[in-house]
């Protein structure tokens, strides 16, 4: 990406910014945690301070009580957008005072099972006895809050706790038979279900925070299927997840950086969306690194 | 001094003794769901049953995909005074976009997205929206390109509102049938004046079909609820797909029945040509006018029972009023789903 398609993205976060120092997933909509913590993610690196600064005092705001974040203002339980909060304030400089409780909610917040059966079960072929994380309590645990679940814990300096390890045990069992992920659901009554690009590019970068190496095969066969994957995609968010996932690892997946930047509007954003601009900013970027 | 009890004291104290019990026992029987609960449902269900209105639900031949116009025009025509006013009206347009799967007829076909949103425009509404927030997908625009739903909204020059990342509104659940009382919903759903549900004709696992009461598990928001919606899974199936119709209220129903989904749906069962469209504003009567063309009974449709009970919509035959075309001339054998029963709390509904 050019350093000026990039700086107008930027320019573009700021400018759509919510009064209240949020963003939306449409420009002009109410603040939501999930495209705020990425918009914050995206402007990591940028000259937009006062975005950055107001963005992360919304987020402070919006903390619950107990330490965890509901998905926007209108939602008082918290849930899996904990992560995403986790995730943005420890990529800003300063220490945010909301962290420590935030990591210590997410590190013993849990799917709720009631009473497993040993072994694989027969309807799914899943094993619900593998914990990782719901979208929301009393859920089940799916691909994508898991994902979330162990970069926020990793990047939060607690890469050694054991639901991150539990986490990769959830991710190993949850994939598709042909390699990559889905929401969590692989089988159905004995045919597969097929895999999709942004749980399989969240999953691959969560394996890669992590520890788990390239050559491991859950790694390997989710890169294949990612970037086969992403030669059919052809809407800018599957690109720019996908490709956000394969840069991860230094795949460049061809022409797919020209095929994203192509979808980038005058105004810098992408179809007028903080949440896609903002993931399409870090896929064309390293800003997350 | 000795005080003898007279018969007639006997027989009054065992009364009362009979009627305590009874209320007791049907306490007890009702405890899961509340004794107010269980008496407004049923009181709702026998009054719908004795007012004994009936639902029309118009079923019309659609040999294929370039006949969704006439077919829904001549369904329209036999609506007659039934169908809702459109005029000055905002309309969401809600199809199945579940996912959209190679050679899986998992989707309403565009032809009858563009059909509806045709006659809404037509008939005068002030504005019309197409949005669904699709179960399993987070990109809303892939499935609406790959569906071909993307030409049609671009020629009808109608947006997509994609209801998994819609702003939220806290709506209680008037049904009070699951223990969520209430869902932070779509506000485009929750300020529309008129739901339109379209959806595909589908035998279902858990359901054993989706119709348009379970098309509306659609409207639940990803972004709060995660993909695909769980919370509603678990919450036992049959009285979710009730919760979320009562909230949700549709006020038509069309079922693209020209080529449905047989076996294994919501995603991975076999095509089945049944060349019918099913139309109608009470939605528990269009689905099992629906299931009936499937080839099942509604007894075999739990949900379907239930909703009629609570007097939600008509699914006995006697309250349903059918116009077009016969449900025998077109009725086929669909081949069953593999049927599975979710875990879910016992209720005194199940038991009913």
């Amino acid at each position: 990406m050019s350093a000026a398609g990039r700086t107008a993205a930027q320019d573009y976060l700021a400018r759509v910014q919510e009064t209240s120092g949020g963003w939306g997933y449409q420009a002009r909509q109410r603040a939501f945690v999930e495209p705020t913590a990425l918009c914050l993610l995206a402007l990591a690196d940028s000259t937009q301070t006062a975005a950055r600064q107001a963005g992360v005092a919304w987020l402070e705001q919006m903390q619950l009580p107990d330490g965890s974040w509901g998905v926007s203002a209108a939602d008082p339980e918290g849930g899996w957008a904990t992560a995403w909060a986790i995730w943005a304030l420890t990529s800003t400089a300063a220490t945010s005072p909301a962290l420590a409780r935030a990591v210590s909610w997410w590190a013993t917040w849990q799917d709720q099972r009631g009473q497993v059966p040993p072994g694989r079960d027969p309807v799914l072929w899943l094993d619900f006895s593998v914990t990782g994380w719901p979208w929301n309590p009393g859920g089940a645990s799916w691909v994508e809050p898991t994902a979330l679940g162990l970069i926020a814990l990793v990047r939060a300096g607690q890469g050694a706790h054991p639901r991150v390890a539990e986490g990769v045990r959830y991710l190993r069992d949850r994939a598709c038979a042909t390699g990559g992920w889905n929401v969590g659901n692989p089988y159905m009554l004995g045919q597969n279900l097929p895999p999709a690009i942004p749980p399989t590019a969240l999953a691959l970068m969560a394996l890669q925070e992590a520890g788990l190496a390239e050559t491991d095969p859950l790694v390997s066969t989710g890169l294949a299927t990612l970037e086969r994957l992403l030669q059919q995609a052809h809407t800018p968010l599957n690109l720019a997840w996908g490709l956000w996932g394969a840069r991860r690892y230094q795949r460049h997946a061809g022409d797919l950086i020209a095929r994203l930047e192509k979808h980038q509007a005058p105004d810098g954003g992408w179809r007028d969306s903080p949440y896609l601009t903002a993931v399409a900013i870090l896929a064309l970027g390293e800003a997350a690194r | 001094m000795s005080r003898r009890i007279s018969r007639r004291t006997l027989l009054r104290l065992g009364l009362v003794g009979g009627i305590l019990l009874g209320l007791e026992y049907i306490r007890r029987q009702t405890a899961p769901m509340g004794f107010d609960n269980w008496l407004r449902w049923s009181l709702r269900g026998r009054l719908a049953w004795l007012a004994g209105i009936p639902s029309p639900v118009v079923v019309t031949r659609c040999p294929t995909y370039q006949d969704v116009a006439d077919s829904l025009h001549e369904a329209w025509l036999l609506l007659a005074e039934a169908a809702p006013a459109l005029r000055d009206r905002t309309v969401v347009v809600k199809p199945n976009l579940v996912d959209v799967l190679p050679d899986r007829p998992a989707h309403t076909h565009p032809a009858v997205v563009d059909a509806v949103v045709a006659l809404c425009q037509a008939h005068g509404a002030r504005c019309v929206v197409v949005a669904e927030g699709s179960t399993f997908q987070r990109d809303a625009e892939a499935l609406v390109e790959t569906s071909g739903l993307g030409a049609v909204l671009r020629q009808r020059r109608v947006p997509f509102v994609d209801l998994n990342t819609d702003e939220l509104v806290d709506t209680p659940l008037p049904g009070r049938y699951t223990s969520l009382g209430h869902l932070l919903l779509p506000r485009t759903i929750i300020e529309a004046d008129l739901v339109i549900s379209v959806p595909k004709m589908k035998c279902h696992h858990w359901a054993g079909v989706s119709l348009s009461m379970k098309n509306m598990f659609g409207v639940v928001p990803g972004c709060k609820y995660g993909w695909p919606k769980n919370v509603l899974h678990r919450q036992n199936l049959d009285l979710s797909i009730l919760e979320i119709y009562e909230a949700v209220r549709p006020g038509l129903a069309v079922v693209d029945g020209i080529v449905g989904m047989e076996g294994d749906g919501p995603l991975l069962g076999q095509a089945r040509p049944t060349g019918v469209l099913v139309v109608g504003c009470d939605g528990v009567a269009v689905d099992t006018v629906a299931s009936q063309v499937m080839g099942f009974t509604p007894a075999q449709i739990s949900y379907l029972s239930l909703a009629e009970w609570v007097g939600l919509g008509a699914s006995e035959p006697r309250r349903i009023a059918l116009r077009g075309v016969p449900v025998e001339t077109v009725q086929q054998s669909y081949v069953p789903p593999p049927r599975v029963s979710l875990p879910g709390p016992p209720t005194i509904l199940e038991q009913v």
